[in-house]
């Protein structure tokens, strides 16, 4: 009989089948228990493109990058303090969004940003495209959705009551406590809008990362003073 | 327990290696890099210190790993250890277990070690709220075995370079998981996500055992997803070593 192919036992045949039996099991684990990036994705956030090259071939050195960023960006701030134009306020947001994508849990690096955006150079869009880079990750985040409401209420006049809406009803999804009322919000766009600007600059003064940026920010709060002398 | 024993003189035969004290004091030198930042007023404000720290206990961490287990298999090459299995009663699976787990305690042992010296910087320096921190640490020791793991894997079937080479290429492809998912689901055809999803969930994917961003800026870590990673790297590993000792009894001596 040497050479033809044994008959199986049933021992033998249930031994294989409980092999099987554990590979079903161990990768329904796997598929079940997984946590996915993709889960909550179609949430309040609209997709970004947000994978700069560095990402996926930074092996676990995704927050070290990042912060190699935020001082070379501070740097070469230092060194070219151009601002006002197109070009400088795209390399601005370019900077910060590659750091939100590299450590998208940096919170400073994300209120500076958007701050200065929505502040400096005049972009609540802007500053609105780096919070969703975040929120891409977060999607269950609901302090930034609160954040770019007061971002929409501060800094645009008047406030888009679509978005606010849109917003307010994510937050709703989240079961989280409304913070304000559709039209709250549009009465504190007209009558605190210049004291929350003036706050916000205030702020970014305190946090500044060099001189160069020190010395715009105090140019702006002076020009805003000067425009609302009571507030 | 022969497998015990295994453990033992593996562990041991690689504590007497010269690459691997030049590693440890590597490792001091790290650390003392790291130290440095607090020079910087912008270190310590945007924690770069911590940041710094981390990924370079992470690196070490790897390094412990692939160099351990390259040593252990090259001695199972040039000593003969391989027929082991074959002619005592010693089981292909009890083999490559000692042998795994010899390496592994390595691993662990200097992840505990680096747990240790961070637990007195960071209370010397008043740094609030670490533990995060340190589950971090305690999830690159896990990588790192599973990195381990997978070198021992690969070896069942591949010459030792290749399975050093194919293990690292591996592990940088597992830390990619995550944002090639990301980036499936918005920019390709259905067929390519079906791909990628393959890959998410069958290969080992590293991808899971990065939380640093929510460790440096303190964020809340979901219990559901800390049970899981904690329990994915036993559930891999032994399956993986179950897989290669199946591959291992089958092979021609001498191959």
């Amino acid at each position: 009989m040497a050479g033809l192919p044994r008959k199986r036992t049933w021992r033998e045949f249930l031994s294989q089948a409980s092999h099987l039996l554990y590979a079903v099991l161990i990768i329904s684990f796997f598929v079940y228990f997984a946590p996915s990036p993709l889960e909550n994705s179609t949430g309040p956030v609209a997709p970004v493109d947000y994978v700069p090259h560095e990402r996926p071939l930074s092996g676990a050195f995704h927050t070290l990058l990042a912060d190699r960023y935020w001082l070379l960006s501070a740097r070469r701030l230092e060194q070219h303090p151009e601002h006002g134009s197109a070009a400088a306020k795209q390399n601005f947001f370019k900077e910060i969004k590659h750091i939100l994508t590299l450590d998208p849990g940096f919170t400073p690096g994300l209120h500076y940003g958007a701050t200065y955006l929505a502040s400096i150079y005049r972009d609540v869009d802007l500053s609105h495209a780096l919070v969703d880079v975040v929120l891409d990750y977060y999607p269950d985040w609901a302090d930034l959705i609160i954040f770019k409401i007061t971002q929409e209420i501060s800094y645009r006049y008047p406030p888009r009551p679509a978005l606010i809406d849109r917003w307010l009803k994510a937050l709703d999804d989240l079961s989280y406590p409304t913070p304000v009322k559709l039209n709250d919000a549009l009465v504190y766009a007209r009558e605190q809008q210049a004291a929350w600007q003036q706050k916000d600059l205030r702020w970014l003064l305190d946090n500044a990362r060099t001189q160069a940026e020190k010395q715009i920010i105090q140019k702006r709060l002076h020009d805003l003073e000067s425009d609302h002398p009571n507030r | 327990m022969p497998v015990m024993a295994l453990t033992r003189a593996t562990a041991l035969s690689l504590l007497r290696n010269g690459f691997s004290r030049f590693l440890f004091v590597l490792a001091f030198f790290f650390m003392a890099g790291a130290l440095l930042m607090l020079s910087f007023d912008i270190g310590v404000r945007y924690r770069l210190l911590e940041n710094t720290l981390l990924s370079s206990q992470c690196f070490l961490l790897h390094l412990f790993a692939w160099s351990f287990g390259f040593d252990v298999l090259k001695k199972n090459a040039a000593e003969k250890l391989y027929v082991l299995p074959f002619s005592t009663t010693l089981s292909a699976r009890s083999w490559l277990l000692g042998r795994f787990s010899g390496a592994a305690i390595l691993v662990v042992g200097m992840g505990l070690l680096f747990l240790l010296v961070n637990t007195v910087l960071f209370t010397a320096l008043k740094i609030e709220t670490f533990s995060v921190l340190m589950l971090q640490v305690l999830l690159y020791v896990a990588s790192a075995c599973l990195s381990l793991a997978v070198i021992f894997f690969l070896s069942c079937f591949l010459d030792v370079l290749s399975a050093l080479i194919y293990g690292v290429v591996l592990w940088i492809i597992g830390h990619g998981l995550d944002e090639l998912l990301l980036l499936t689901d918005q920019q390709f055809e259905p067929v390519v996500q079906l791909l990628v999803q393959c890959f998410y969930y069958l290969l080992p994917n590293f991808s899971f055992f990065d939380i640093s961003s929510q460790a440096l800026n303190r964020l809340p870590i979901e219990t559901g997803k800390l049970v899981f990673i904690l329990t994915y790297p036993l559930i891999y590993i032994v399956v993986l070593l179950d897989i290669g000792a199946a591959i291992f009894s089958r092979k021609p001596i001498g191959q």
